[in-house]
This record gives C-alpha cells, sequence and structure tokens, in this order.
C-alpha cells in the first residue's frame, strides 16, 4: 500500500462511522489496513470522526433549513439544535457521510424533531409541514447518489425527486430571510416540485407541471425516446430539446450524452437554487 | 495588492456586507471563500472597493484537478482579479471520489505525497497564470505514517513548485498544541522566509474533540501576541487577513479584530 492509499484509509475511518467502529473493535481488517491502524491513535482519531459527523450535518442543516432558522424565534426550536440531542448522538457511529441513505436517516430526525408537537407552531404557520418537506428535499438531494447503472435510453434519474405541496411556498421563500412584521402567507394551491441534481452537485428546484411529470414517468430507460415522445402526442423535435434540457439539470440520465450546446427555455422559467 | 504595503483584510461574510462596505479602508481585501450569490446586491460595491482573494475550495493537490475545477478556479479568479489563489495543504476526499470528510483535513508527509502536490500545483498555476498560495492545516491525532516533517514537506514544495506559504496562525498554535511542542519552536521549523499571506483567527473549545479547534471567533490576546512574533519573521508578506467565514460571525467581530489585530502588528 502506498502513502496515497494510507490516506486513503485515514480518510474512510473518519467519514464512515461503521467502518470506524469495526476498526476500533479490532475485527475486520486485512493486514495492509493492519498496518495503518497500528501507526494511528484510534480513540482521538473517532473523537474527530464524530466531530467531523457533527460538523457535516450542521453545515448542510444551517444551509438547507435556512427559512426554518429564519422562524425559530416564532416557534421556539431551530433545527441544528436536532444535532445535539441524544438521538442524533447515537446515530452517528451507523452515518457514512455524503451517502444517500445516512442522509435520509438524519433527515427523519430532523423531521420527527421539527414536527413533535407542532400544533401551536402549524397554528402560526400552517405551511410548516410543507417547509420541512421543501427544505428536506434539498438537504437530500446534497447527498452523493450511487452510481445508476446506465439504462440503454434516457431515464430519468434516481436523484430526481417531485415534492408535492399544499402552499405555493416558492413564491414567499426570499421574504422570509427577511425582517417582516406580519408572517408571509403563501397562497394555498398544490404545487408540484421537481428536484434535479447535476452531474457536479448542483440542486435545481422547477416547477413540474403535470405534463412534465407523466413525461419523466415514461423515461424508464427501456423505450426510445422518439417512442415515448408518439406515446405522449408530442412533437420529436421539442421532445428532444427538452430532454437535452433535463439532462443538464441532472433530472436525466442518458447513455450518450446530448449536446448541452442547445439548452432553450422550454422549462417553466421559475427555478431556484437551494 | 502592491508588493510594497502589506493589506490588512477579511472574509466576505455576505451577511455583514454592509458593515464590511462602511468598514473600507480598515478592511482592504476580501478573501472569497464562496462565489458570490447571484442576487447578493452588495457584490458589484464589494468587488469595486475591495482586492479580493480567492479562498474557495479549488481541488485537492493530491490528485489530478479535473478540468470542470480547473475552469471554475479560473472562472473566479479572473472575476476577483485575484493576485494569487489560495488552497489548503489538505486531502480529503479518496481516490475513488467514494469518502469526503468534507472539511479541511492534512495529507500524510510523505514524498510519495510531495511529489503529487508539486506535480499538481503546477498544473493548476500554468493553468490559472497565477501564482498559489498554500495554507497549513493541523493535525488532531497522531498518526505515525510520515516520511519528511510538515516543514520539509512545505519548504520543498514551495522550492519546487514556486507557490508560497499562507501561514495561519491558529492552525499553527493548534497543531503545536495536538504535538505537544511549544509553538514558537514550531513556528520556526516550518518555511517562513516563504510567506506571502498570514491569517489571523481564533480557536474555541469543542467537547467532541475534549479540546480546542478552529473556530469562526475572535483571537485571545495569547494568539495576536503569536501572530505579532510571527510577523516579525517573514519579510516577504504582503497580506493580513482575519481568517473567519460563518453566518453565525456576529457583527462588530470583523471590525474590532481588525482593530486589535492592527495595532499589535503595527499595521494602523
Ligand atoms: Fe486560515
Amino acid at each position: 500500500m502506498n502513502s496515497r492509499d494510507a490516506q486513503d484509509v485515514i480518510l474512510r475511518l473518519l467519514a464512515d462511522g461503521p467502518y470506524r467502529s469495526t476498526a476500533m473493535g479490532g475485527r475486520g481488517a486485512d493486514a495492509e489496513v493492519a498496518a495503518v491502524l497500528a501507526r494511528v491513535d484510534l480513540p482521538a482519531l473517532d473523537r474527530f470522526g464524530r466531530f467531523l459527523c457533527r460538523h457535516y450535518y450542521r453545515e448542510r442543516v444551517v444551509h438547507y433549513f435556512k427559512y426554518c432558522r429564519a422562524l425559530a424565534p416564532l416557534v421556539g426550536r431551530s433545527p441544528e439544535a436536532a444535532l445535539k440531542t441524544e438521538e442524533f448522538k447515537a446515530l452517528m457511529p451507523g452515518l457514512i457521510l455524503g451517502e444517500r441513505a445516512s442522509a435520509q436517516r438524519v433527515l427523519d430526525l430532523l423531521r420527527r424533531f421539527l414536527t413533535a408537537d407542532a400544533e401551536p407552531v402549524r397554528a402560526k404557520i400552517p405551511y410548516w409541514d410543507d417547509l420541512i418537506a421543501y427544505q428536506g428535499a434539498f438537504f437530500l438531494s446534497d447527498a452523493v447518489p450511487s452510481a445508476q447503472p446506465l439504462a440503454p435510453f434516457p431515464a430519468r434519474a434516481e436523484t430526481t425527486q417531485f415534492v408535492e405541496l399544499g402552499f405555493d411556498l416558492p413564491a414567499v421563500l426570499p421574504r422570509l430571510l427577511r425582517p417582516f412584521e406580519e408572517l408571509p402567507m403563501p397562497l394555498r394551491t398544490p404545487v408540484r416540485l421537481l428536484l434535479a441534481r447535476s452531474q457536479h452537485g448542483e440542486v435545481t428546484a422547477i416547477r413540474c407541471s403535470d405534463t412534465l411529470k407523466t413525461l419523466l414517468d415514461s423515461l424508464t430507460g427501456e423505450v426510445a425516446p422518439a417512442q415515448v415522445a408518439a406515446r405522449l402526442g408530442v412533437d420529436a423535435g421539442s421532445f428532444e430539446r427538452t430532454l437535452r434540457q433535463l439532462e443538464s439539470l441532472g433530472a436525466v440520465v442518458a447513455q450518450e450524452s446530448f449536446s448541452s450546446s442547445h439548452v432553450g427555455s422550454d422549462l417553466p422559467a421559475a427555478s431556484a437554487k437551494g | 495588492m502592491g508588493t510594497d504595503k502589506i493589506s490588512v483584510g477579511a472574509f466576505y461574510n455576505p451577511h455583514l456586507a454592509e458593515e464590511i462596505l462602511a468598514n473600507h479602508g480598515l478592511i482592504e481585501h476580501l478573501a472569497m471563500a464562496d462565489p458570490p450569490e447571484k442576487h447578493d446586491p452588495h457584490f458589484p460595491q464589494i468587488k469595486q472597493r475591495f482586492a479580493l482573494l480567492l479562498h474557495d475550495y479549488i481541488g485537492q493537490l493530491a490528485d489530478a484537478l479535473s478540468p470542470h475545477a480547473l475552469e471554475r478556479a479560473r472562472r473566479l479568479a479572473d472575476l476577483y482579479q485575484s493576485p494569487w489563489v489560495a488552497e489548503h495543504c489538505q486531502c480529503v476526499i479518496t481516490q475513488d471520489g467514494r469518502y469526503n470528510v468534507d472539511y479541511v483535513f492534512p495529507p500524510v508527509y510523505t514524498r510519495e505525497m510531495l511529489a503529487r502536490y508539486i506535480a499538481n500545483a503546477r498544473i493548476l498555476q500554468e493553468s490559472l497564470g497565477r501564482p498559489l498560495v498554500l495554507e497549513q492545516i493541523p493535525r488532531y491525532f497522531r498518526a505515525d505514517l510520515d516520511e519528511i516533517s510538515e516543514g520539509d514537506f512545505l519548504r520543498e514544495f514551495f522550492e519546487a513548485s514556486g507557490a508560497t506559504f499562507l501561514l495561519d496562525v491558529a492552525h499553527a498554535w493548534l497543531q503545536a498544541h495536538y504535538q505537544g511542542k511549544e509553538v514558537r519552536e514550531y513556528l520556526l521549523s516550518l518555511p517562513l522566509d516563504q510567506v506571502t499571506e498570514l491569517h489571523v483567527a481564533g480557536v474555541t473549545e469543542y467537547s467532541d474533540l475534549q479540546g480546542p479547534w478552529i473556530a469562526p471567533v475572535e483571537p485571545s490576546d495569547e494568539m495576536l501576541d503569536l501572530a505579532a512574533w510571527v510577523f516579525e519573521r517573514i519579510p516577504r508578506v504582503r497580506g493580513v487577513t482575519f481568517d473567519a467565514f460563518s453566518t453565525i460571525l456576529q457583527p462588530g467581530t470583523i471590525p474590532r479584530t481588525l482593530e486589535r489585530t492592527r495595532r499589535r502588528l503595527g499595521l494602523a
């Protein structure tokens, strides 16, 4: 094992809670990994691993749950306080930084924390649950997806999420971050958002019409685009343009990358970066 | 930033933009840890009034930088007109990309790692057409995997790559603390003659670590004394920066720290 590989062993020990727990217990390491472990202060490494874990999720909670944070004085709980609970402490040894399943477990904890005994909160902020759903979707999109096997034809990316809301949240979100006297109230109307994660980790949210949802649901990867277009009764040219845009956003994965020089303006204009 | 005068600055914290603009003069330059938000109403004025330094995550020099990373860095450095670009002496992502600690963490100091850093730093500087400064990172726990000392690693890196040193005083204090060394003696083991930029910062106690670590807080008087001591020993320094970048940074902290820093370093 060269020194770059030895560095990787240390990085995995820090980022991967279950791997670290196994190493701390002196089990399961092959001879080369054991040689690295023997030269490291493992109890101190474990403390640093926990510090990194709390830091990692705190950064993301602060960033993605910024609207809940802005409302904290009104509701008496801030989302990052969830990371100081015994429940989170118990979760830490099982978490892998960046892993989607770990992010889901942290998100479940956050949801429980923010919605426990929340009736008085909902009475003040009727869209509280929508807010959590919206921010939670961004939080989850941040996690690194597992490699999706490439299908023969364009397919909906596994990281693509639909978020169904009861309020038109995007319209009021910026106002929540500025001082207000009266709580901004969005329109009560069903809104569907599509969240896509690009290859480079940029997350985009756009309003998603029924047509767009049907289109994405049709992209199983097993049917040629021309056939999907015909089935949906859409003009083949504009269908392909839409596919290109969806791929550039990361909502669609395709074996042969579309050219990115053709991104037009067919998609709904309202888009938000989280 | 000229070559004759030492510039004093801070990190651009967008939530404190108005205070930063109001303290132009006391603050001469701003290090940019994140690209400006698309709708940041203050950035055009910030860009106009302050010298900007690229201090974003470019990539880790332990591995080849991707064309995407180089292009992103080039775009930002051009936007800022950054006189130099900064990276950390860190290795935080595994080669297969599976594990990322997403926090500064130093490499093992070996000949092999040094060769990687030199090769990739040369490519980076050539690609950006700007010089690189490399910031040293403390190690919290003992790992007996080094072949050479941190000081020799940095010295040889600077000599071979043409990059220079971004010395962080708080990082040095922490490194000495966790290695059980006397901090001034430790500082003298680093290539101080290569320092272009000095970071002044504070540390705070963390329960997970049962001890102090990097934090976006004001430096203590002891830390400023240390900064003043090392400031006398870095003849090529061109910038002194208060290293604090966080949404929890309180109003008043940057101006107060820069006044204290200027006074203590004789840069009032
Ligand atoms: Fe620093």
